[in-house]
């Protein structure tokens, strides 16, 4: 199937009710314990709940304003979990010995 | 180099059925009525059911690292408390059968080792020789896999609460080091400080910190959801 950039119409990163249910998730009591649990803090959720709003919006007006918001929100998501310095180099391929054999894997080869 | 000293240096010796080049054969009695036999069924029922399994399969697979249950799993005795390990050398999960026998621990294990699969097959990890490589995969492996849980450390007696989690992978990748590697124990929490917060911050293939497993069936979600999330950007 042909995928040119542009071609395909664009939709929200996440389908309106994923938005949804992360909010929900986030709220939740056992989501709030784990977050003090590991960062000492209450989680902010509110951004999920904006997200599922824009969402709702482009789907009903197809508006930029919605569009934009919606890019930029997860666009800050996805910064936020890249949001370190790597201690080794990432691959360019796996690993050449995964797939070998067994019996035939010779000692300390690498 | 001398086997038995390469043995010791690499925490070989925790895994005594692990001689380089042998392979071992197991009788259809072993294989029917042993430990072994229920290590295999809770580890089959680990790779279909868990969705942080399911997740890390995925994402070896994606990664060119299928997993095959009877080529990259081997349920073998072992010594001590250890549950499992990460034979790099062989590309093989091992799974402790004499050391685990609940369901919910052949989960948390499985997982465990799976994110250091996962690591192997992802980047350049030098497990040997480069301390700061190892802490960071045992930094990884101890705050995505639930071994630190609220309820886990419980059970351990070990009760805390505010930023306890932090607390609890600083200390088991801190073991799990000490465990298979002949260094000081001040040496390696310095390793294991000077790696922390970017590792700790090193959420993938989850994407979140997988607290619960409807964190995990979200994250799982999310991976299957992938292509359409960066396409609109």
């Amino acid at each position: 199937m042909d995928r040119a950039v542009g071609e395909i119409a664009w939709r929200p990163p996440r389908a309106c009710e994923d938005y949804w249910s992360e909010f929900r998730h986030c709220k939740s009591l056992k989501n709030c314990f784990h977050h003090y649990y590991t960062y000492g803090t209450v989680p902010s959720c509110q951004q999920w709940k904006e997200d599922y709003h824009n969402c709702r919006e482009w789907e009903k007006h197809r508006g930029t304003e919605a569009k934009e918001a919606l890019r930029r929100s997860e666009k800050i998501r996805v910064a936020e979990q890249r949001n370190f310095i790597p201690v080794w180099q990432l691959r360019q391929e796996p690993p050449r010995d995964w797939h070998v054999p067994l019996n035939q894997e010779k000692p300390q080869d690498s | 180099m001398d086997q038995t000293k390469q043995e010791e240096e690499y925490g070989y010796d925790l895994f005594p059925e692990r001689k380089p080049g042998e392979h071992k054969k197991t009788s259809i009695a072993e294989s029917l009525f042993t430990f072994n036999h229920k290590c295999q069924v809770m580890l089959q029922f680990a790779v279909e059911t868990s969705p942080y399994a399911k997740l890390l399969l995925s994402a070896m697979k994606s990664s060119g690292c299928k997993v095959f249950k009877d080529r990259h799993f081997s349920c073998e005795d072992c010594d001590g408390t250890v549950s499992g390990g990460f034979d790099a050398a062989s590309s093989q999960i091992v799974l402790c059968q004499n050391n685990i026998h609940q369901q919910s621990h052949m989960n948390r294990v499985v997982t465990h080792e799976l994110i250091h699969a996962f690591d192997h097959c992802r980047a350049h990890v030098d497990w040997f020789n480069n301390f700061r490589h190892l802490a960071c995969s045992e930094i990884r492996a101890a705050n995505l896999s639930g071994d630190c849980s609220f309820t886990n450390e419980v059970a351990r007696f070990n009760f805390g609460l505010k930023r306890h989690h932090q607390e609890c992978v600083r200390g088991r990748a801190l073991r799990s080091i000490l465990a298979v590697r002949k260094i000081s124990r001040a040496e390696a929490e310095k390793i294991v400080d000077e790696v922390f917060d970017s590792c700790f911050n090193d959420h993938a293939p989850f994407g979140r910190i997988p607290h619960s497993k409807r964190d995990a069936k979200f994250a799982y979600r999310d991976y299957m959801n992938r292509d359409r999330y960066y396409a609109n950007l």
